[in-house]
């Protein structure tokens, strides 16, 4: 890292005649406010001096973290992780049956393009304005300095090369096995990924560059186009899974499913941008198509980039226009205007109500369940959308033939998907105010009330996702009022033991929220795998507790010693989950743990 | 120097500045002060091309904002009120970093000399998150003073920053504007700003309540002792400890020593007498 940072610095000192032509023209030459045109190569060897430097501190930082006792279990397990997956790529991938080359290639291009379907359909309900995601010391260091918007660009987009790099690492381990290029594999796989990362941004600022009426069309556009594909997905894992088929064949034929999808013509029409990239993954044997293929696939990239700083331009002149328009023709609003519309008393008599109704003891949580209701409804529809499509494969097992399995499929799909999706789309908790740790520190509230009023409302809302699908469930399939006890109770305590566990590691391994790189990456995985091991060992426990309650006793006490003891046992998880969280939030330093941005 | 015409600043569908006016030129230093919310943190970021006047003139530094903002750019520093710093270069790298940038020639030479008379030398090699604010604030101020700019804006410099660091500090603005630097500086402490202000420009609501030199001020509300005292009358006219008629003769000699009433800079002496 350090002779990289080196030779960038090398490069970076040494002047060209484009440098000196660019300094001596920069007195007079005259930029517009939304200058497209590109710096001098001077100015992108500094913001490369830049990001090597920054790259260097992080990946010094990295290793001095994970030779810190404080974070002895981490390293441990990323060490133990790594293991695993290459020797799992070695000895277990490799020894599988080779995938036909032809899917392999229209699966990759396909794939990137539903991907990037998922990340529009997030984009177009989200509220907030994509400014080429820029940090705040970003938009003043450089924002203020004599750089072009393309550089800007260009700076960002090289920050994502060295995340597309190790997921590159991962995909290739992955892919090892179909192909017979490796550094092909690797050479698509990187550009393929990159092209996905820019694009997303472009489409991020060209969403933000819309109008109210454009958004509204485009949303209903993406939405639409996503509830197709869904729909289409649900049709082909029905026509691929014989009825009756256990619950794992429909597992395995969503993935076909995806597959299947991925190679249709319109799919594969919208993929056209990274066909050259999945040709090159793919490739066979080398022929001269090759070297036209890898041209392609690294032609794309200024191409991208040059469509990426178009984009922002466009968008950064209709925010003008909209605000010239909306100061023209005087839709404004002032500061006196707005202090004449104040719904004080509004907020003052629901403070009241909350002060009234609620004992003392649960104030400060109500107080803090109330703040994070704001927010809440601030990103209400990104919340119902990020719920929706689980919603809806939870549903998917009714359309299945065995109907005695269907109510079982169902809460499995549930507990899936509190364990592995709420998590990510609610993260109103700890997770988000990293950065306002010290003000929720310098509250006048116990540590244990803290917890509860920062974890209710991602709880409650996931309470909300489960009732309702186990509720259509239970109408369609009668599972009985004692099976649906059972289940909504313990997916109800298995919410608060997910939330609790997942907002502990965030308080023990703090990260920022737009955190990349490969401790992210690596932080993922493990989660990933951990939530997988919960799962498994709570099913087990679960089978277990049922057949010693079926073996020990009789017919209607077992059933109520199970589901009693079942609902006990799994609340009693979540009750220590939050101790847990508690210990951790109590142990949390706000000097120390803050990593920094 | 600083030409502004008409500026009117829309977020989304809110007003943060009114159609202000005013023009600054070389070597003078402009007081920015109002209540918070008043736009002045707005105008500064329109004057420095960070975000986009909605409408209205702007010329700085012989630069139309709206199209000459790269050239603009290197002649020009804006030193926001708790700067964000990258979290992952020491004091070191920033200023190497922006010396690069602005193809400032002995950058190195020149940080180093900065960084002494800030008293961050000692740090030359810290993290910038093992600052403190004070420390940020002198940083940015460093980096800014770098490429020797023609126009300087401070957004709250003063906050944060321990007696002699503020002494330096007002000192440094003095003597960049002796130099032919155009500063405008934003603070709600006023008696520390008002030795240095050749002028004020007072800002309420997204509206210019007054711009002017800091004698026509004064002989504007004589009953006012201090400059303070000169700001509440300008700002809050209602209040009865500002009657709108003259009272007592405006009493300079309770001032601290301010600027030159003729516009230029202020004398260093001022200065010391303010912050000590």
């Amino acid at each position: 890292m350090t002779s990289l940072t080196r030779w960038i610095h090398r490069l970076a000192e040494r002047p060209t005649d484009v440098e000196t032509s660019a300094s001596n023209s920069d007195s007079a030459e005259s930029q517009p406010l939304l200058d497209s045109t590109w710096d001098s190569l001077y100015i992108h060897r500094q913001l490369a001096w830049l990001a090597a430097r920054r790259i260097s501190f992080r990946a010094e930082r990295f290793l001095r973290r994970l030779r810190s006792p404080r974070r002895l279990i981490a390293t441990s397990l990323v060490l133990l992780f790594f293991s695993f997956y290459v020797m799992n790529g070695i000895f277990i991938l490799s020894a599988r049956a080779a995938t036909d080359p032809l899917h392999l290639r229209l699966w990759l291009s396909g794939g990137m393009v539903l991907y990037l379907m998922y990340h529009l359909v997030k984009c177009v309900w989200s509220n907030t304005r994509v400014n080429l995601e820029l940090s705040n010391a970003e938009t003043l260091w450089l924002g203020n300095s004599p750089l072009c918007r393309s550089s800007l660009a260009v700076y960002h987009v090289g920050n994502l090369v060295l995340p597309a790099a190790l997921k590159t690492m991962m995909l290739s381990i992955l892919l090892a096995r179909d192909v017979g290029y490796p550094l092909l594999l690797v050479i698509g796989t990187f550009t393929s990924l990159m092209l996905l990362e820019i694009t997303r941004l472009t489409f991020g600022r060209l969403v933000s560059g819309m109008s109210k009426k454009q958004r509204g069309w485009f949303r209903l556009i993406t939405t639409s186009s996503a509830v197709a594909l869904v729909i289409q997905l649900l049709a082909c894992v029905h026509s691929l899974t014989a009825s009756g088929s256990p619950m794992w064949f429909y597992v395995i034929n969503t993935i076909r499913g995806l597959g299947e999808i991925a190679s249709t013509p319109t799919i594969q029409f919208l993929s056209t941008p990274w066909i050259a990239s999945a040709y090159l993954t793919a490739t066979v044997s080398l022929q001269p198509l090759t070297a036209l293929q890898l041209l392609a696939a690294l032609g794309i990239f200024p191409l991208s980039l040059i469509l990426l700083v178009k984009a922002d331009r466009w968008s950064l002149l209709q925010e003008q226009k909209r605000d010239v328009s909306r100061l023209s023709e005087g839709r404004y609003e002032t500061r006196e205007s707005q202090s004449h519309s104040y719904s004080g008393l509004r907020v003052n008599r629901l403070q009241s109500a909350i002060d009234y109704c609620t004992p003392w003891i649960a104030r400060d949580t109500l107080n803090l369940v109330y703040r994070q209701a704001i927010s809440v409804r601030h990103y209400r529809y990104k919340i119902a959308i990020s719920l929706l499509l689980p919603t809806v494969l939870c549903l998917s097992p009714l359309f299945m033939g065995r109907i005695t399995e269907q109510w079982f499929y169902v809460v499995g799909g549930i507990a899936l998907c509190t364990i592995l999706l709420a998590p990510p789309a609610l993260r109103i908790d700890f997770r988000r105010d990293l950065k306002r740790m010290v003000l929720l520190r310098s509250l006048p509230v116990k540590p244990f009330s803290m917890v509860v009023g920062q974890l209710a409302l991602p709880i409650l809302i996931t309470w909300t996702f489960q009732l309702a699908t186990a509720t259509i469930a239970a109408l369609v399939t009668h599972p009985g009022w004692d099976q649906f006890i059972l289940w909504t109770g313990v997916l109800f305590a298995l919410a608060v033991v997910t939330f609790a566990g997942e907002n502990a590691l965030f308080l023990a391994y703090p990260h920022h929220q737009h955190n990349e790189g490969i401790a992210m990456m690596l932080r993922t995985k493990l989660t990933f795998l951990g939530k997988g091991t919960v799962i498994v060992i709570t099913l087990s426990l679960l089978v277990l507790w049922a057949t010693l309650c079926q073996n020990l006793l009789p017919e209607p006490y077992a059933s109520v010693c199970y589901i009693s003891g079942s609902i006990t046992a799994t609340w009693t998880a979540a009750f220590l989950g939050l101790a847990a969280a508690t210990l951790c939030w109590r142990r949390f330093d706000v000097a120390m743990d803050t990593p920094p941005e | 120097m600083i030409e502004v015409e008409g500026l009117r600043k829309l977020y989304d569908s809110y007003l943060a500045v009114d159609g202000i006016s005013f023009s600054i030129n070389a070597g003078q230093i402009c007081g920015l002060i109002g209540p918070n919310g008043a736009g002045k943190t707005t105008t500064m970021r329109c004057l420095s091309g960070l975000i986009s006047a909605t409408s209205g003139s702007l010329k700085v530094a012989d630069c139309c904002v709206q199209t000459n903002l790269k050239t603009l750019k290197t002649r020009l520093a804006y030193v926001p009120d708790d700067p964000p710093l990258f979290d992952d270069l020491s004091v070191g790298e920033h200023m190497e970093f922006i010396g690069r940038l602005y193809r400032v020639p002995d950058h190195h030479d020149k940080a180093i000399e900065l960084l002494r008379q800030f008293e961050l030398l000692d740090k030359y090699k810290a993290g910038a998150t093992t600052l403190s604010r004070g420390m940020r604030q002198k940083l940015a101020v460093c980096c800014a003073y770098l490429y020797s700019p023609s126009v300087i804006l401070l957004d709250e410099p003063l906050t944060g920053l321990d007696p002699p660091a503020i002494r330096t500090l007002l000192e440094s603005v003095r003597v960049r504007a002796a130099a032919g630097a155009t500063i405008i500086i934003s603070s709600h402490l006023l008696a520390m700003i008002a030795p240095i202000c050749t002028h004020l420009l007072v800002m309420q609501n997204g509206s210019a309540q007054y711009f002017g030199d800091t004698k026509t001020l004064r002989d504007q509300f004589p009953h006012a002792k201090t400059l303070e005292d000169a700001y509440f009358a300008a700002t809050h006219p209602d209040t009865p400890s500002n009657p709108p008629t003259a009272s007592p003769p405006f009493n300079t000699s309770a001032l601290p020593q301010h600027g030159n009433q003729d516009g230029s800079p202020a004398t260093s002496h001022g200065v010391t007498e303010a912050v000590s």
